[in-house]
C-alpha cells in the first residue's frame, strides 16, 4: 500500500523537534565529532543528551520499526538486522539507502549512501521500482502540501537523483570488504554531499565460508566493525549490517535458530534488530538496544518497498488484497451501493501487497 | 602473484624478507595480519603502516559504481521462464548474475522445469530464448535427451516452423552440453574447469550452468549425523556457490541448482523459522539469490510452483501443469487457488463465502451475519 501524505506528514512530525537542526545547513559530521573531542576530555550526560537529540534518524518508510527503533535507524551507529532467508533483509537495505537521499524537509537526510554488497543481491530491477514509488511519493506529498518550496525540492528528486546517490560495492570476499573499509574514508571525503548511511548486506556471508581459524575470523571482524564505528562517528553516518540465521544445537539435543558470526559478534553492534516469520506475517523484534525497549512490531514488504502492516490489513476481506502484484478491485455490492456510501466505505482500488 | 609483486613496488627487499618470517607473501596475507604483529615485524610506525595498508587496500577493494551507473549498463537479460507471474514478479524471469534453486519433492517435476529451462536459454532470441550455450550437470543420471528433444520440439512447432525443424533442433542440441558427475570432488572440478575456462577468457559468451541436482550428490557423500560432516558440508557448499556466483555475474547469466527436501520440512515452523526448509538447511538457503518451490497440487499433473525468496521481494504463487512443453501457467487454476487464499483472510463474522470462476472472470462473494458488507470480490488480468 502506498503511503498517504499524511503517513509523511506524522513522519515528519515524529522527528518534529529536531527539524530546526535539519534545516539548517550543517557541516557533515560536526555533531559527532563534538563528542569524539568531547570524549578525551570528559562530558556530561547532559551535554550528550543535547548532542543525542540532534542526531538524525533514517526512516524506513515502516512508522512500526521507525517508532520501535525512536525515528529510524540513528546515526553514529551500528545497527544489525539478522534474518532467515527471503524475509526481506535486502528489501530493508535497499529501502535505506534510498531513504538515505530523501530530502531533508521530507524527513530524509538528503545525503548519499554507500551500499557494500556481498551476496550480489542488488538487483536493479528492484532498486529502480522501490527508488520510483520513493520519488512518486515525495512528489505525491509536495503535490499535496502547495507548498512552492516543498513543490520545488521535489522537482530536482528524480529518479537519476537517487541512482546517482546510492554508491555501490560489490565484495566478492572478505579481503575486499576489509580492504574497502580500509579507504572508504577517502571515498567518503571525496564525495562533495554528505554521506549519511552506509549499508553492508551481508556482514555475514564472507566470514562464513572459507575459515577454518575462527580466532582470526574474530579478530577481522571486530577490526571491521571498529573500522565502520569509526566511519560512524566521524562522519556522522548510519552503519546497517545484516545478518543471516544459522542453525545452533542445544546440550539437550534441541536445535535454535539464531544470527551468525557467533557470541561475540553479538556485542559488537549496538543495536540489534532481528526479523522472522509469525505465521504468515513479517515481524521485527527489537532484541538490543541502548535506549529503547524491547518490542515487536509488525512489517510488510510490498511492491513499493517496506511498508506497515495497516488496519485495514487486519481488518478481514479487506486484506484480503495480500494475494498478489496485481491490483485488485474490490467492488461493493451494485444492490448495496447506498448502505456502503452511507458506512463511508467507497469501492476502494488499492495497489496490492506482494506477500500471500 | 600480483600481490606478490605488488609488495616489491612498495616495499624494500629486506622488508619483504622479513615479512615472509612472519608468512606474509601477498597483499591479502598483508591485510588479513595483525597489524601489531606487523609493526613490530617491520619496526615502523602507525603512520607508516598505515601508507603501506592503504595501498594494499587500494589495490584491492572493489570498483566504485553507482546505481545510475550500474542502470545505465543494465540490459535486463534474465532467463525468462515463460510463467507470465512468475516472470512478473521476478521483474523480467531469472536474474542474470545470481543463483536459483529449484527444491521440492521427488517427482514434482525439478528435472522438467530444468530440461525446459535449458532449452529456453538455448533457443534463439527471436523466440524468447537467450541463444546461449548450456552446461547440465547431471549428478543423478536423470538426464533424458529424448525428452530434451520433445521439449525443444515442442518449443519451436508451437511457433509454426515446420521444415526447418529438424535442423533448428539440431542446432540447439548441439548448444546443450551435458556432463554426468557422480562425486562431489567431481563435480568440483568440473565447476573449477567451467568457471576457469570462463575467467581466462576461453568462451567469450558464458554457457548458463544448471545443476541437477546439487542436494543428491552433497547429501549422499557428507554425514551430517557429526559435527565435522555438517561444517566439511557447508564448507563444500558455499565454496561452490562463491564460485558459481562469481561466474554468474562476470557472464550476466543465471546459473541454476536443485535440491530436494527433506522431513525438516513437515517439522513444526519455530519462531523465526520459514515454514519450508530444504534438505540443505538454512545456512544454503542465505547462499542462493532466489529460490523456487515446487509441491505437489490437487490431482496428478498439477503443481504448485512458489518463489519462497527473491531478491525483488515478490512471493508469489501459481499453479502449473507439466505438459509437452515443459511447464504451462494453469491461469484457471491459479486463479481459484488466489481465492482460496482471500478467503483465508476473512475474519470469522464474514461467514459465507463462494467462490466462483469461469475462463474469463473469477469472483468471490462473502456475506456477513448482517448481510450488509456483500462484496464482490473479482481479480482483474
Amino acid at each position: 500500500m502506498a503511503i498517504t501524505p499524511a503517513d509523511a506528514s506524522s513522519m515528519e512530525m515524529m522527528k518534529g523537534p529536531h527539524s530546526s537542526t535539519l534545516s539548517s545547513p550543517e557541516v557533515p559530521g560536526s555533531s559527532l565529532q563534538v563528542v569524539g573531542s568531547a570524549k578525551n576530555e570528559g562530558c556530561t550526560a547532559l551535554e550528550l543528551l543535547s548532542i543525542e537529540q540532534d542526531l538524525d534518524h533514517i526512516v524506513t518508510f515502516s512508522a512500526g520499526i521507525d517508532g520501535m527503533l525512536g525515528g529510524g535507524v540513528p546515526v553514529g551507529k551500528i545497527t544489525e538486522f539478522c534474518g532467515s532467508p527471503g524475509i526481506g533483509k535486502t528489501q530493508l537495505s535497499i529501502q535505506l539507502a534510498i531513504d538515505a537521499t530523501l530530502p531533508e524537509p521530507f524527513g530524509g537526510c538528503g545525503g548519499h549512501s554507500v551500499y557494500i554488497d556481498t551476496e550480489g543481491s542488488f538487483v536493479i530491477d528492484r532498486v529502480v521500482q522501490i527508488a520510483t514509488a520513493t520519488v512518486r511519493h515525495v512528489h505525491s506529498v509536495a503535490k499535496s502540501s502547495a507548498d512552492p518550496e516543498l513543490l520545488a525540492v521535489a522537482d530536482g528528486y528524480t529518479l537519476e537523483v537517487v541512482l546517482g546517490n546510492i554508491h555501490y560495492y560489490r565484495c566478492h570476499n572478505h579481503i575486499q570488504l576489509i580492504a574497502l573499509s580500509n579507504i572508504l574514508h577517502q571515498t567518503i571525503s571525496n564525495i562533495n554531499s554528505k554521506v549519511c548511511l552506509i549499508v553492508v548486506d551481508s556482514i555475514a556471508s564472507p566470514f562464513r565460508s572459507s575459515f577454518k581459524d575462527m580466532g582470526l575470523r574474530h579478530r577481522l571482524l571486530s577490526g571491521l566493525a571498529q573500522t565502520f564505528l569509526k566511519l560512524a562517528t566521524q562522519f556522522s553516518l548510519a552503519v546497517v549490517f545484516t545478518n543471516q540465521m544459522t542453525t545452533k544445537t542445544q546440550s539437550n539435543g534441541q536445535s535454535q535458530l539464531v544470527p551468525a558470526l557467533g557470541e561475540s559478534w553479538g556485542h559488537v553492534c549496538t543495536i540489534r534488530v532481528i526479523l522472522y516469520w509469525e505465521g504468515k506475517e513479517r515481524q521485527a523484534h527489537l532484541y538490543k538496544s541502548p535506549s529503547h525497549p524491547e518490542s515487536v512490531v509488525s512489517y510488510q514488504i510490498t511492491k513499493d518497498g517496506v511498508r506497515d502492516v495497516t488496519d485495514d490489513d487486519h481488518a478481514g476481506l479487506d486484506s484480503v488484497a495480500k494475494v498478489d502484484w496485481e491490483e485488485i478491485v474490490l467492488q461493493e455490492d451494485e444492490s448495496l451501493d447506498k448502505i456502503s456510501a452511507v458506512e463511508g466505505r467507497p469501492p476502494s482500488k488499492r495497489h496490492c501487497p506482494l506477500e500471500c | 602473484m600480483m600481490n606478490a609483486l605488488l609488495l616489491e613496488e612498495i616495499l624494500e627487499k629486506e622488508d619483504i624478507i622479513k615479512l615472509h618470517k612472519i608468512h606474509i607473501f601477498t597483499g591479502e596475507d598483508f591485510i588479513r595480519s595483525s597489524p601489531l604483529c606487523v609493526m613490530g615485524c617491520l619496526k615502523c610506525t602507525h603512520t607508516q603502516y598505515d601508507n603501506i595498508l592503504s595501498v594494499f587496500s587500494h589495490w584491492l577493494a572493489p570498483n566504485h559504481q553507482t546505481a545510475l551507473s550500474l542502470y545505465s549498463i543494465y540490459n535486463g537479460t534474465g532467463l525468462l521462464t515463460h510463467l507470465s507471474k512468475i516472470d512478473t514478479a521476478l521483474l523480467g524471469g531469472l536474474p542474470a548474475g545470481t543463483i536459483t534453486e529449484i527444491s521440492g519433492p521427488s517427482g514434482s517435476g525439478k528435472t522438467q522445469f530444468c530440461l525446459m529451462l535449458a532449452v529456453i536459454s538455448s533457443l534463439p532470441t527471436r523466440r524468447g530464448g537467450l541463444g546461449k550455450g548450456v552446461s547440465f550437470i547431471d549428478t543423478n543420471c536423470s538426464f533424458s535427451a529424448k525428452r530434451l528433444i520433445s521439449i525443444a520440439e515442442n518449443w519451436l512447432q508451437s511457433r509454426s516452423i515446420s521444415r526447418t525443424l529438424s535442423d533448428s533442433i539440431k542446432q540447439l542440441a548441439d548448444k546443450i552440453k551435458i556432463y554426468t558427475e557422480l562425486t562431489c570432488t567431481g563435480l568440483e572440478k568440473r565447476i573449477n574447469a567451467l568457471t576457469s575456462a570462463a575467467a581466462t577468457g576461453e568462451t567469450a559468451d558464458g554457457d548458463i550452468i544448471i545443476i541437477d541436482s546439487l542436494a543428491g550428490l552433497v547429501r549422499k557423500e557428507y554425514d551430517i549425523r557429526t559435527v565435522k560432516g555438517v561444517s566439511d558440508r557447508y564448507q563444500f557448499l558455499s565454496q561452490m556457490s562463491s564460485k558459481l556466483k562469481a561466474y554468474a555475474e562476470e557472464k550476466r547469466i543465471p546459473v541454476i541448482v536443485t535440491s530436494q527436501v527433506s522431513t525438516q520440512f513437515s517439522s513444526s515452523a519455530a519462531r523465526g523459522q520459514p515454514s519450508i526448509l530444504t534438505s540443505l538447511g538454512i545456512s544454503w538457503t542465505h547462499c542462493v539469490d532466489t529460490r523456487l518451490f515446487i509441491e505437489f497440487y490437487k490431482d496428478s499433473n498439477k503443481r504448485k510452483l512458489s518463489i519462497a525468496k527473491s531478491p525483488t521481494g515478490g512471493l508469489i504463487s501459481v499453479i502449473v501443469r507439466i505438459e509437452k512443453k515443459g511447464l504451462i501457467l494453469d491461469y484457471h487454476e491459479t486463479n481459484l487457488h488466489k481465492l482460496t487464499l482471500l478467503s483465508l483472510f476473512l475474519s470469522p463474522d464474514q461467514l459465507d463465502h463462494q467462490i466462483s470462476g469461469d475462463s474469463n472472470s473469477y469472483s468471490m462473494t462473502v456475506k456477513d451475519q448482517t448481510d450488509r458488507y456483500t462484496h464482490r470480490v473479482a481479480l482483474r488480468e
